[in-house]
């Protein structure tokens, strides 16, 4: 055993980093948070990433900054979401670790304890859901824990804020823990080489060495930054040598000498009376991944999430903001007092012209999407505190298996329905790079959004079932035509599911809307950029001319190819800036008897399968960069034409609708 | 069982045997996998298949998916559902079959 010395929280300055909230995912860490840190809190993306971190102060320890960071299974870390925390305990000034544990599951809560014990960072443990645990039989004896980790170590409810004054008073306290884990000789060896050689290391070098050996590549990459070239290629040489002498590989080894130490607590501390997986909870949970009743209730979900997000917000709420309040009283307002008030036309034409900074811009994100968004952080917030998603995931994994993907990709298509700006946004649970290129693709391509479903079904529900099924069917079999071949081009491998089941629990209304406000200010500072640049963009196409000669260029592919009226270049036009406003274009041309049964379903299977809207393709820009969203697009706008085209031959061809 | 005071029935018989289950081809029961496992079986992890990728190994530690670990096998369809302790964990059949385990009497 080994004693660090570093001080305790009270005694730093305030200014000297932050508390980290680190645990499991589903351990109740963002319910713990809130109750540490009230209502004012931020959430950002964690630099260099789409990981969100949620930062806000602590209620009752002075200037102190607590850090949610995202749920992390084991180090070294495996998702993106994993690799911030890692990174974040690595680059960030921590003064102490909180680490937030299941206390039902302590065998597995200690396993990370024993992880972060290593670090040398003060730490403190919440064993939360404490209510949990009694309910379920399980007892844990906390004083002799307490002394075994040499760490505080307090029960917690969060849901309940049971134990948030002793968790405060622990973390004023908090200490480095002096339990140490010993591994085999050779390891031990190397690491004490390994030690000798890091200068200023981040965290304490025994446990840098430790993530070493285990190939951490967060690790890797801060010492291949803090240390010499030399340094870095002595490391390697010397756990390649250390390899050697274990068949297994080392990140293996590691585990399994801290699993004993976790063992041998956990046979000390705990009592459980085995009275798991009973109650109505398990009985709706099971029912809930079971192969028949699991659909009906994903059924049930699906529309409720559509109803909500899609009927509610998208159509009632957006009229009320876009028709009633932007529409009748705001805008023709504003539009008359600039036309008094500015003297440059450009300038009032810029702000509030058909294509201005406020009408358009500004009038789209605030009455188009804020509603459609608002509602879908609430409906997404239920739904993560529930401890339906996982479920959902599982549902529906071999369904995405056959697209190279597995059950968690369920999430963004499903939300792309509602909306496929947060859609993409949404990937991120994902976790490889591979996944989410391959999801943010079929999103662009065939997932189309709540705005111009309504459009689309609207139409086609005009003409015959029929209509509708050609369409349904088409955009349904590109959706996996594409998906099937991009699964077999894309290089990398799949990653198969695996996935905690949560206990489904009510959601706590507190706790979902501080989430939604949250998101909903991140919303408004990020998105809204984008609306506006996207506009400006569209003014400037505009006051060039441009804007007509790309109608003009794309007139023979459209009367030619696809057989549609000039008119409706126009309207594919308008597409590019939202899907539902170029449907919208030829909505008003099938109510002017311009289009045919025939020509009605070939613009609508290409106005679906055409690129998003404009804040989508910023969107997908952010997330996977222009590069790649270039090369979607690319293979996006010819495939829509061409299929559009070929459904056009087809129909024609079988005499349908002609 | 009550809910708000409610008395509740669970209107379904909730076990659900799993279609593809068949019987282990091997008699050898330290050599057979989760995926062999009917329904409500009661095992133990003996080991991991050889060649499994360390971080995926580093994994199923974490989720407690140790060897000597007790493992309940709640069902296969979609997925494998298992119960470790106080946790549920869904995993797919392709990683259900690189997880050896020893039948419990």
């Amino acid at each position: 055993m080994t004693c660090h010395s570093s001080p305790s929280v009270g005694s730093d300055s305030p200014s000297q980093g932050s508390i980290a909230l680190v645990g499991h995912p589903n351990v109740g860490k963002s319910a713990l948070f809130q109750c540490l840190t009230g209502i004012h809190v931020t959430i950002s993306n964690y630099p260099g990433t789409t990981v969100e971190v949620s930062r806000g102060l602590a209620r009752s320890i002075p200037e102190t900054e607590l850090v949610d960071t995202p749920g992390i299974i084991t180090f070294p870390p495996y998702s993106e979401d994993e690799q911030v925390t890692a990174r974040f305990l690595l680059n960030e000034p921590v003064k102490a670790v909180l680490q937030v544990g299941d206390a039902k599951n302590l065998r597995r809560t200690l396993l990370l304890t024993v992880q972060l014990a290593e670090m040398g960072l003060p730490l403190v443990l919440a064993l939360n859901m404490m209510d949990e645990a009694a309910s379920r039989g399980v007892q844990i004896d906390q004083r002799a824990l307490s002394e075994l980790l040499s760490i505080s170590v307090v029960p917690t409810t969060a849901t309940r804020g049971v134990g948030i004054g002793n968790l405060n008073a622990a973390l004023v306290k908090a200490r480095p823990s002096r339990l140490q884990c010993l591994y085999p000789p050779v390891i031990e060896a190397a690491l004490d080489k390994i030690t000798a050689r890091l200068s200023n290391p981040a965290l304490a070098p025994r446990a840098m060495a430790l993530l070493f050996l285990s190939g951490d590549s967060v690790t890797e990459n801060w010492i291949s930054e803090h240390q010499t070239t030399t340094t870095v290629q002595e490391l390697a040489a010397l756990r390649m040598a250390v390899q050697q002498s274990f068949a297994e590989p080392l990140a293996v080894v590691i585990q399994r000498q801290r699993q004993e130490i976790v063992d041998q607590i956990a046979v000390a501390v705990i009592q459980d009376r085995g009275d798991a997986w009973r109650g109505f909870s398990t009985r709706i949970g099971r029912l809930t991944t079971h192969p028949l009743w699991g659909l009906f209730i994903l059924a049930g979900v699906l529309y409720a999430l559509y109803w909500f997000v899609g009927v509610f917000g998208a159509g009632t709420l957006v009229g009320l903001f876009e028709k009633k309040l932007f529409g009748q009283v705001i805008n023709p307002r504003l539009t008359e007092w600039a036309t008094r008030n500015i003297p440059v036309p450009f300038v009032a034409d810029f702000l509030f012209g058909p294509y201005g900074l406020w009408t358009m811009g500004m009038t789209y994100a605030l009455a188009l999407i804020l509603p459609i968004v608002t509602t879908f952080f609430l409906a997404f917030g239920v739904m993560e505190d529930s401890g339906y998603l996982p479920r959902l995931a599982a549902l529906s994994n071999r369904l995405f298996e056959k697209l190279g993907l597995n059950g968690k990709a369920v999430l963004p298509i499903v939300l792309g329905l509602g909306c496929v700006t947060m859609a993409t946004l949404t990937t991120r649970v994902l976790e490889s790079k591979r996944e989410r290129f391959l999801v943010t693709l079929l999103l662009a391509l065939a997932v189309p959004c709540s705005a111009q479903l309504g459009v689309v079904m609207g139409m086609l529900a005009g003409i015959s079932l029929t209509a509708s099924l050609i369409w349904g069917g088409v955009v349904l079999l590109i959706l996996v035509a594409v998906g099937w071949l991009a699964a077999r081009l894309v290089p990398g491998e799949r990653t198969p599911l695996l996935v905690e089941l949560p206990p489904l629990r009510w959601p706590q209304a507190s706790n979902v809307l501080v989430k939604t406000l949250a998101r909903l200010e991140w919303y408004i500072k990020e998105v809204v950029p984008m609306f506006l640049f996207g506009t400006a963009l569209m003014f400037v196409l505009s006051k060039t001319g441009l804007l007509v000669r790309l109608e003009q260029a794309g007139e023979p592919l459209v009367t030619g190819w696809l057989g549609l009226p000039a008119q409706a270049s126009g309207a594919f036009l308008m597409g590019f800036l939202r899907r539902d406003f170029g449907a919208t274009g030829l909505f008003v041309m099938q109510s002017q008897g311009l289009l045919t049964p025939l020509q009605v379903v070939v613009a609508m299977v290409t106005i679906t399968l055409f690129i998003p809207c404009i804040a989508s393709v910023l969107m997908i820009a952010k997330e996977r960069g222009w590069r790649t969203a270039l090369g979607m697009f690319t293979l996006i706008i010819p495939l829509a034409l061409l299929v559009g085209g070929s459904l056009n031959r087809v129909l024609m061809f079988i005499g349908w609708g002609g | 069982m009550t809910l708000f005071g409610i008395e509740i029935k669970a209107p379904f018989h909730l076990r659900t045997r799993s279609r593809s289950w068949k019987k282990p081809a091997s008699t050898d029961r330290t050599a057979i996998t989760l995926l062999d496992l009917p329904d409500g079986c009661h095992a133990v992890v003996k080991g991991f298949l050889h060649g499994m990728p360390a971080q995926r190994h580093a994994q199923l530690r974490a989720y407690g998916l140790a060897p000597g670990c007790p493992v309940i096998v709640v069902q296969h369809t979609p997925v494998t559902v298992i119960r470790i302790e106080h946790l549920e964990l869904a995993l797919e059949h392709g990683l259900a079959k690189e997880i050896q385990v020893a039948l419990i009497e």
